[in-house]
């Protein structure tokens, strides 16, 4: 009797401490890091500013409670991952709540944005911005939403490929990002609302310059992108690129590009010829309006000349077989003949 | 019957034990004691106020912390009897070791301003430690200012001057550079100033300052 009851004593003592000792064991992050799915987010951890932080402490929300629900539901895990019925990219069920971070980052410490740039963050907590909205990529690098993991080739996961991924591109969030959002919500995106130290060249003159920048632009498409490169997104702009390309790829061109510009009022169809110059050089309009819109250039406004204007062909009309109007429409009865590919350089043919 | 008493007597001591260690490793338990006032209340305005006195102020592992927590019973002691001395001094520096419990060198470093500050290379061969630099980061230098009571204005002034109270302070980083030889023109340091034209070359940098 006295034994059994030592005997059981023993017995839950020992069970307790290997059950703390699992639940410490499993809050590792080399017990994580055992799995082979996790080997990405691993390596990259690794290779992060995070590194001295274990997986759980970010991923497990602070308290007893989520502790015990988050043990409870990993086994689900377990069951995945020995099923193999995980679903490829492996995702975070979702975003990591301010919460988390400030069990660590004291509001006391004022951040040191890279640069010249100012980062107002209590600005942007008051608008309720989580912080995983800009520095999401800060412990892995984005590797899910880049598709890195995809190809569930964990093995690959070396520690130099962990670093490759944590690059500053993938960490830190790109300018295109802020503006983005600063223009959803009708923050200024001008630049110095961020940048305390870009000053604007002499010759972007307010007035002028919205007129001085296109032929200065045509002239030398790469004296601009010497600043305003950091702005082209997705398409990498070159010397050779031709401007209208450029206007209709940069993110900052775009924000007047986009919009129908202040000199197009109502009458402006009939009116442009005037603002076109004595050369009616076309070039002007092109930056925008294009005969066909390219993959390259997919925010071209899709525009013939003759849509309005007719213009003459070169064979004799005279001879044509069949009575033609000033400004004819091509339909059908042209196409039993001519070329919807030729017609359609100038004609709109619907 | 002996043997579940004992049992039950042994569990009982071990989880109070647990909970007094758990207990007296809060800041809340630090501060209650009146001569860590002006430390709690520098490092709650600090960057530093969520991490616990006792993550910086004991080495990591088990032997140091238990060293740490017999060391306590003195301070009780010392604390019952009145014998503390003021303002109250850290006794050694803080080891690297400790820092670097949380900070990781994957983090780019972001000194303020033009300044370049290549941690690499102060921390090469443990020339300099974290804590000779940044040794005002968690309690503003409280001790040198023999600031032993804390009032209201005093935390009012550290609020407004706030976080430069906190950082590294310039005569110190051409102090050390000086001694080691190191360069201390303000190039050396700052990417972006320049000494003025008007100046000659002789007084740029700061060797007039020292000969």
């Amino acid at each position: 009797m006295r034994s059994l009851k030592l005997r059981l004593a023993v017995g839950l003592i020992l069970a307790a401490t290997a059950a703390l000792a699992d639940v410490k064991y499993t809050s590792t992050p080399a017990f994580c890091s055992r799995c082979h799915e996790m080997k990405p987010e691993f390596a990259t951890w690794a290779a992060s500013a995070h590194r001295k932080v274990a997986c759980v402490d970010c991923h497990i929300e602070p308290g007893l409670a989520n502790f015990v629900k988050h043990k409870i539901l990993a086994l689900n895990q377990v069951r995945q991952h020995l099923g193999k019925s995980y679903r490829l990219p492996i995702e975070l069920p979702h975003p990591i709540r301010n919460e988390v971070c400030l069990q660590c980052h004291s509001g006391n410490r004022e951040p040191t944005p890279a640069g010249d740039i100012k980062i107002p963050h209590r600005q942007h907590l008051e608008k309720d911005i989580s912080c995983v909205v800009c520095h999401s990529g800060v412990a892995h690098g984005l590797i899910a939403e880049r598709e890195q993991t995809i190809d569930g080739e964990f093995a690959r996961w070396t520690p130099a490929l962990g670093r490759s991924q944590m690059v500053r591109p993938y960490r830190a969030i790109k300018m295109d990002g802020c503006q983005e959002c600063h223009k959803e919500e009708g923050v200024s995106a001008k630049c110095e609302t961020c940048h305390t130290e870009i000053v604007k060249p002499q010759d972007h003159r307010e007035g002028t310059w919205e007129k001085e920048h296109g032929p200065r632009a045509r002239r030398k498409v790469a004296d601009c992108d010497r600043c305003h490169s950091i702005t082209s997104l997705p398409l990498r702009v070159r010397a050779e690129t031709p401007v209208a390309e450029y206007a209709r790829s940069n993110t900052f061109c775009q924000t007047c590009h986009e919009k129908r510009p202040p000199g197009h009022r109502e009458d402006f169809r009939q009116s442009h010829a005037g603002s076109l110059g004595p050369e009616k050089d076309p070039a002007p309009c092109q930056a925008c309006h294009d005969t066909r819109s390219s993959r390259a250039s997919p925010k071209a406004a899709k525009s013939t000349c003759n849509q309005c204007h007719a213009s003459r062909h070169r064979f004799n009309w005279t001879n044509h077989p069949v009575k033609v109007g000033h400004a004819p429409k091509i339909d059908a009865a042209c196409l039993r003949c001519h070329n919807r590919k030729v017609c359609g350089r100038c004609h709109l043919i619907r | 019957m002996k043997w579940s008493s004992v049992a039950a007597v042994g569990a009982l001591a071990l989880a109070l034990s647990a909970g007094m260690i758990k207990a007296t490793s809060t800041p809340a338990f630090c501060s209650r004691c009146h001569e860590m006032k002006p430390e709690y209340a520098t490092w709650a305005a600090s960057a530093h106020s969520k991490v616990p006195c006792v993550k910086c102020h004991m080495e990591p592992g088990a032997v140091s912390f238990l060293k740490a927590k017999l060391n306590g019973l003195k301070q009780v002691f010392t604390h019952v009897t009145g014998g503390v001395e003021r303002p109250i001094r850290l006794p050694e520096t803080i080891s690297n070791t400790v820092c670097e419990a949380c900070h990781s060198s994957e983090r780019e470093t972001t000194p303020s301003g033009d300044l370049k500050i290549p941690h690499g290379k102060h921390l090469e061969n443990g020339l300099v430690r974290c804590a000779d630099c940044h040794r005002l980061v968690a309690h503003a230098g409280v001790a040198d200012r023999g600031a032993v009571e804390i009032d209201e204005a005093f935390l009012a002034a550290l609020a407004r001057a706030a976080p430069k109270e906190f950082r590294p302070v310039m005569p110190r980083c051409v102090r050390c550079h000086f001694e080691e030889k190191a360069g201390y023109r303000c190039g050396d340091c700052h990417q972006g100033s320049k000494s003025p034209e008007s100046h000659p070359e002789k007084v740029r940098g700061l060797e007039s300052f020292w000969r």
